[in-house]
């Protein structure tokens, strides 16, 4: 019995050993936070990752379970209406068999052994939702109770599940709600994803989408210093804009890029919209539009650019 | 029109023309603007909030904390130059070490020193020389920064480098034979004119040499002031050894041919007694060159190190003097001394108050389409009214005292403010019903809960044995109050608009997830000697204290027309939107729209009658798209009645009745609104109104 348990744990050591071998080459995530990421997967821990949208938070989570091989199971609980019908299922009647309980898909997914079960969007969820989750997430209670009858029928969270929970922190989510402590001291583990910074995102989309042509990759610069510095922006204190641009836009931009657009027309199609007109000159996407006039370069011929040592070559 | 570069992102932004002494300048509302405009520039290449200011006079220097322009904005053309100008400006923040020029005296090397003693040019001399140099370095080093890091903003240094530094004059002189002889102004004129494309590297002895360790092309690679500063060092000390230099073999020359001049004169002295006397008769041949005098010599000889430039024939004085000029111009610019246009001390504090209250002027009445097209005015936007601002003259809405320039509180306005607090605490009360929230339970339901008392039912074929619950609890609301604050509604009506509106107030303040706004449109003599819209916003609950309804209202008294639908054109850009939260707009008012403007071709245009109501339905109509209930209260003298001339049938009040059932149709009320239980029962039947 001993012997069984330390080599299952130097199986597991080893393979959390190797973890940046079976890490995705989509997913940018740090070496460290992958490691511990599977490794709390191996060993059924409630795992919540938190971050702002768009950092690849959800990507994580399908990419760990995919990694691991392991059954995998989504629910949104921000787009949740009735979180007890999702989260435990509905009675319903029929004449022939009488009253029965539909178990919901969460129910059919705590009974999968070794399941990772993604609960998106944790933070948005409603209080009913948390309440079901008390029990489940608890690591002594660990069952789903169907009804709240004190004899009534529970169901076990089988052997080796995971549930991994996403949560948008910041205050510019409207819907998200401060988290219960007790909910969130059921998550023993915090990933915390971060916006990738201008080197990472340049790198991931030139290799995401083979971007290798020169005008291209200047194109692709610009854009990852442009949504860099939104993000930057939105973390001041006085900040002069009210949103950002997320890694999922810079993924869009990356194909616009591919299919031949310049910078201006991807600002004028996917950047000054996303940015308010109200307020004319003094108007977000009045400073957006001067944040990426910096980079759209024009010939400018001045005597500032002559070298008396060779005119005809500019020195800058 | 040329297509300048600020284009990309400055849409319609014209100065007007200010022909009235006594009027208000509207432009300094633009001019603000486009400070916050420019400033945006100086933010995204520094990445830090540095403050932008006018030049306003006092010690305008760039300094690494804040950023001054030239007030010299009068035309949109004007703006690329005012952007290059905060660029350059904000890239010296970035990367100049302004301490560095403080202690340029303590680390200059001993060679400079001697040559310049030989020279017999003075330790100040010399250090003014260094900031030239290193000023002039300094600035290749932020351009060469921009023109990498910024290669879209490379047309506005261009425009300020050709507003400021580069003339035809300073072609003139790099082509002609001036700032050839070797002086210290020669080699700062040849220096600080390297980049223009007349340059002569062969027009003074060394230039060339300073071009190659100065290397324009591999300027980045002067990473750190000190770098910098060595550099400039190490110029400073071709130049002055190149003058030396050259005045050693001036000196020589000259001796040379006075001593020609004295073997012919006296053949008779013998080889070997010239030999022995030659080093003494040196001296007396350089006294007799310059004069005889020593001290004489001393400070003719300075000035000739300094200050020779030569002369060309083909230039005459005075264009020697718009030479001398243009590149004192270029000094100055090296500097930092440009020279800023100045605000005026009484402009300056006008332009603090529009800081101060966020005033910002925005284009309405585009729609308002008359016979020969669509007609648009700027409206003047207050977005944070304050006591400075009532003080000022850029708020129509009070009197002010003429000698302490104070505004003056109206006795019975204070004490209608007074009533509408006290008034204000029943309303809340009786408007606190939107603290609670309802809880209904349907019974007897085919899916949904189970509903266990009634679960035995199942036995009696009844299938019906669920329950759900629908919690029925009021979302976050917002109200905006929207004033009438025109001088039809002076006397009567203004009071009782006072008091419902500070009862609204604060009545709002006592609830918890009611935020509550109030605005006040009129109009405001402009520069053109014409009226224009007005919007105040007077309070916000999210930002102000329910004590600034107290203090603050006493003093604004109606004043003004009625431009109606272009201030709520104006004020809809201020209104919140969310899909979210419940919205409400109310609206106090005594009638028709009716004012005159100036359009912005300068056409004389009436706002008034059918037109400009059916303007204000399309803008009511708008804001109600945008989620808003709204409800609009019609003022009326409860007292008085008025009768349109010559039809003593029919009541002028009855005809403004329907125009103002026109603008604002099921939404009108006509309740007496000194009744507080009236404006408590309306406004709870907006609140319970459901989609």
């Amino acid at each position: 019995m001993y012997d069984d348990f330390i080599m299952k744990n130097i199986d597991i050591r080893s393979l959390i050993k190797d973890s940046h071998a079976i890490k995705p080459s989509e997913l940018v995530i740090d070496n460290t936070k992958w490691k511990y990421l599977v490794r709390s997967v191996y060993r059924g821990k409630n795992i919540l990752i938190v971050g702002p949208t768009g950092c690849g938070k959800t990507l994580a989570a399908q990419s760990v379970a995919k990694a691991l091989d392991r059954p995998y199971f989504y629910f949104n609980l921000g787009a949740t209406q009735d979180a007890r019908a999702s989260l435990i299922g509905n009675t319903h009647y029929r004449k022939e068999t009488g009253t029965f309980f539909s178990e919901s898909t969460f129910v059919k997914a705590i009974k999968t052994p070794n399941a990772v079960i993604l609960l998106d969007e944790i933070s948005r969820a409603h209080h009913d939702a948390w309440n079901v989750l008390m029990t489940v997430l608890d690591d002594i209670q660990r069952y789903l109770r169907l009804d709240e009858k004190q004899d009534s029928e529970v169901v076990k969270v089988a052997e080796g599940v995971c549930f991994i929970g996403t949560a948008n922190i910041g205050n510019e989510y409207t819907a998200t709600r401060v988290m219960d402590r007790a909910l969130m001291s059921r998550f023993p583990i915090k990933v915390e994803m971060t916006p990738m910074d201008f080197k990472t995102e340049f790198q991931y989309l030139k290799t995401r989408f083979s971007i290798t042509e020169e005008s291209s990759l200047k194109i692709l610069s610009a854009v990852c210093e442009i949504a860099n510095l939104t993000r930057e922006q939105i973390k001041s204190e006085d900040s002069k804009l009210t949103n950002f641009i997320p890694t999922r836009s810079t993924v869009e931009m990356s194909e616009l890029i591919l299919d031949g657009f310049d910078l201006s027309e991807i600002a004028e199609t996917t950047i000054y919209p996303n940015f308010m007109n109200d307020g004319g000159v003094d108007s977000e996407r009045t400073y957006m539009k001067q944040v990426v006039q910096k980079y759209i370069p024009n010939a400018s011929p001045s005597n500032l650019i002559n070298d008396p040592l060779n005119n005809s070559q500019p020195p800058f | 029109m040329d297509t300048t570069y600020s284009d990309y992102w400055l849409e319609d932004f014209e100065f007007d023309e200010v022909d009235e002494q006594n009027a208000i300048n509207t432009n300094l509302i633009k001019l603000s603007m486009a400070r916050r405009a420019i400033s945006n520039f100086v933010h995204i290449l520094t990445n830090k909030n540095i403050p932008v200011f006018f030049n306003d006079g006092g010690d305008n220097s760039t300094d690494g904390k804040s950023v001054y322009i030239s007030s010299d904005i009068v035309k949109k053309d004007d703006f690329d130059t005012a952007v290059g100008l905060a660029l350059h400006e904000g890239s010296h923040v970035i990367l100049s070490d302004f301490d560095i020029f403080k202690t340029i005296w303590q680390k200059v090397p001993v060679n400079l020193y001697k040559h310049a003693e030989k020279l017999q040019v003075s330790k100040e001399d010399v250090h003014i020389l260094v900031k030239h140099i290193l000023n002039y370095i300094e600035d290749r080093y932020i351009d060469n920064f921009v023109y990498k890091n910024a290669p879209g903003y490379r047309g506005y240094y261009t425009a300020l480098y050709d507003t400021y530094f580069n003339s035809p004059k300073i072609d003139q002189m790099l082509k002609s034979q001036l700032y050839r002889t070797p002086s210290i102004a020669s080699y700062e004129s040849r220096i600080i004119n390297f980049n223009n494309i007349n340059t002569d590297l062969e027009s003074l002895p060394g230039l060339r040499d300073i071009a190659k360790l100065i290397n324009l092309s591999k300027i980045d690679r002067l990473t750190t002031p000190k770098d910098r500063l060595l550099l400039a060092y190490e110029v400073c000390e071709v130049i002055l050894k190149n003058i030396t230099e050259h005045q050693d073999e001036a000196v020589k020359s000259s001796a040379q041919s006075v001593m020609k001049g004295k073997s012919t004169e006296d053949s008779s002295i013998s080889e070997e007694s010239k030999d022995s006397s030659e080093s003494s008769n040196h001296n007396e041949s350089i006294d007799d060159i310059l004069g005889g005098d020593t001290n004489q010599v001393a400070s003719s000889n300075v000035d000739v190190v300094k200050d020779n430039i030569g002369t060309d024939p083909k230039i005459s004085g005075s264009k020697l003097a718009t030479i001398k000029k243009a590149i004192e111009k270029q000094k100055s610019f090296l500097e930092g001394n440009i020279k800023k246009k100045k605000v005026t001390a009484k402009d300056k504090t006008i332009l603090d108050s529009i800081d101060k209250s966020g005033i910002t002027l925005s284009t309405v009445g585009s729609t308002y389409i008359k016979a020969d097209g669509s007609h648009s005015v700027d409206c003047i936007v207050v977005k944070r009214m304050n006591y400075e601002l009532l003080s000022s003259k850029l708020f129509p809405l009070t009197s002010k005292d003429p000698m302490k320039h104070m505004p003056v509180a109206d006795e019975n306005i204070t004490k209608a403010v007074n009533s509408g607090i006290i008034k204000g605490t029943i309303l809340g009360r009786k408007l606190q019903l939107r603290n609670e929230s309802n809880t209904t339970k349907y019974m007897r339901k085919p899916s949904g809960h189970v509903d266990k008392r009634i679960l035995s039912e199942l036995s009696f074929e009844n299938e019906n044995i669920f329950y759900s619950m629908n919690v029925d609890k009021y979302n976050k609301s917002y109200i905006h109050i929207s004033v009438d604050a025109s001088s039809s509604m002076s006397g009567e009506k203004w009071l009782s608009t006072m008091t419902a509106v500070v009862a609204i107030c604060k009545a709002a303040s006592m609830i918890d997830n009611l935020r509550a706004s109030v605005s006040f449109r009129t109009t405001f003599m402009a520069s053109r000697g014409m009226d224009i819209p007005y919007v105040v916003i007077a309070y916000d609950s999210n930002t102000d204290k329910i004590s600034k309804v107290k203090n603050l209202f006493k003093y604004i008294r109606p004043s003004g027309c009625t431009p109606e639908g272009l201030c709520y054109e104006s004020i809809m850009n201020e209104l919140p939107t969310s899909t979210d939260d419940d919205f409400y707009f109310l609206n106090f008012s005594d009638g028709q729209p009716c004012m005159n403007y100036l359009d912005v071709n300068n056409n004389s245009i009436s706002y008034r009658g059918e037109p400009a109501a059916a303007h204000t339905r399309q803008q009511v109509n708008k804001i109600r798209d945008r989620g808003y209930k709204i409800l609009s209260y019609f003022i009326k003298n409860q007292s008085t009645s008025s009768y349109i001339l010559g039809q003593s049938d029919i009541k002028l009040d009855d005809k403004i009745h329907n125009m103002f059932k026109t603008m604002y149709g099921i939404n009108s009320s006509f309740v007496n609104i000194k009744n507080i239980f009236d404006i408590a029962k309306t406004i709870n039947k907006m609140f319970l109104q459901k989609d």
